[in-house]
């Protein structure tokens, strides 16, 4: 147990947003991972249960339609689960998964505070999106960050993807682990991709259009 | 008509037949038998050649998916199937005694897709059994210099969404390593 582990009485670890809410998971959980239970409000009503020491949390059934740009979130620390009937009989979910959620809030298409947009950055490990909100661009971007450094305008280029997209990409990605922000120094610009003498990038890229059609027509 | 064929493969009882189930638009031709073998796959039947499913993207395309069984004696088809293939789906039960060395053995016989960028990882049955985590998955294969740039995801292969996923994923992994092979 760390000296600095939260206490019941101390009063709210976050009162604020989302941005309050991701700020102290960077700067509190990321680096102490407390034990306990993390209690979430969001305007007033108990939404989620975090357990940061299992990687788990539990949520209210409404808490999806609940989740807003604009939310109060007020996280109380607990030594002891919490007995909201909110959260009685909740499906159990990854932390990563409710983590994510709260950084496309917080930044709403904009750089987080410890992001810098004239850095390059790199994934080492693909998100699970499996357990994460995400969409085809988000796909893509994780494909191009886990094979070399890019800086967000190059990203957005290499992707298509507008300056939010891409935002709200590196914003949540940030939060997991393997994300590296880089100095100058640590990556080398490269050129452009060179042209596909046997065609495979291209024929792979019709797939993939052809594929996100069918999907979305089967939709 | 381009075929673009996908394998998937992986131990018994990880869910290669119902992954196929999940992604094919075509009725699943499935080659089941009684199974022998319940000590490794609590589970009355097991697919004892091939499992085949299609994605017919239009009049000109279509995604070939082929399940490939686990066990080592019908490794004499992987040869065959893999010269063919764009991409392969390695699903591993988390459950199942050995998953890392599971996992380390379809991507060491399907190595040849693998330098390719073809390949995704699928950790099923992980609302059954949470350890080992993905990452734990991850920092195994890093450790081996295996994992470099490739998608594991917790899937339940009975989602079709989350098999959809990891095909795309996948697919956009083998475009990046087209794009920048080195």
């Amino acid at each position: 147990m760390l000296a600095s582990l939260p206490a019941e009485d101390d009063g709210p670890v976050v009162d604020g947003g989302w941005l309050a809410f991701v700020t102290y998971y960077k700067s509190q959980v990321l680096t102490q991972n407390p034990g306990g239970y993390h209690i979430v409000e969001l305007d007033g009503e108990v939404a989620a249960e975090i357990d940061f020491a299992q990687c788990v949390y539990k949520r209210s059934e409404d808490f999806v339609e609940r989740i807003g740009h604009d939310n109060l979130v007020v996280v109380r620390f607990s030594d002891t689960p919490s007995s909201h009937e909110t959260l009685a009989g909740s499906a159990v979910l990854p932390t990563d998964n409710l983590i994510w959620t709260a950084a496309l809030m917080a930044g709403n298409g904009s750089e987080l505070p410890w992001l810098d947009a004239d850095k390059a950055f790199m994934l080492k490990r693909w998100p699970n999106f499996s357990i994460l909100n995400h969409n085809m661009k988000m796909i893509d971007m994780a494909s191009k960050l886990t094979k070399r450094p890019l800086m967000a305008s190059d990203l957005a280029r290499e992707t298509e993807a507008s300056q939010t997209q891409v935002w709200n990409f590196l914003n949540a990605a940030s939060l997991l682990a393997g994300f590296r922000q880089l100095e100058p120094g640590e990556y080398q610009v490269m050129a452009p991709a060179p042209a596909d003498p046997d065609g495979r990038a291209s024929s792979v890229s019709s797939l993939i259009s052809k594929l996100k059609l069918h999907i979305t027509k089967a939709a | 008509m381009p075929e673009h064929v996908i394998l998937v493969a992986g131990p018994m009882g990880a869910g290669k037949t119902t992954a196929i189930q999940s992604l094919s638009e075509t009725p699943v031709v499935s080659t089941e038998a009684m199974n022998t073998e319940t000590d490794i796959a609590d589970k009355p039947t097991t697919t004892v050649a091939l499992d085949y499913g299609e994605i017919n993207l239009d009049d000109t395309d279509k995604i070939r998916l082929y399940g490939v069984p686990g066990q080592q004696r019908f490794d004499f088809m992987w040869r065959i199937l893999e010269k063919r293939a764009l991409g392969l789906i390695i699903l591993v039960n988390n459950d199942t005694e050995n998953p890392f060395e599971e996992v380390e053995h379809f991507m060491k016989e399907f190595s040849s897709i693998s330098d390719r960028g073809g390949l995704v990882v699928g950790v099923t049955r992980s609302d059954l059994q949470a350890e080992p985590a993905v990452s734990d998955y991850m920092s195994h294969l890093e450790d081996l210099g295996l994992s470099e740039g490739m998608p594991i995801f917790t899937v339940d292969p009975r989602d079709k969404e989350h098999m959809v996923t990891l095909l795309m994923s996948l697919l956009t992994n083998i475009q990046s390593k087209c794009e920048r092979p080195n």
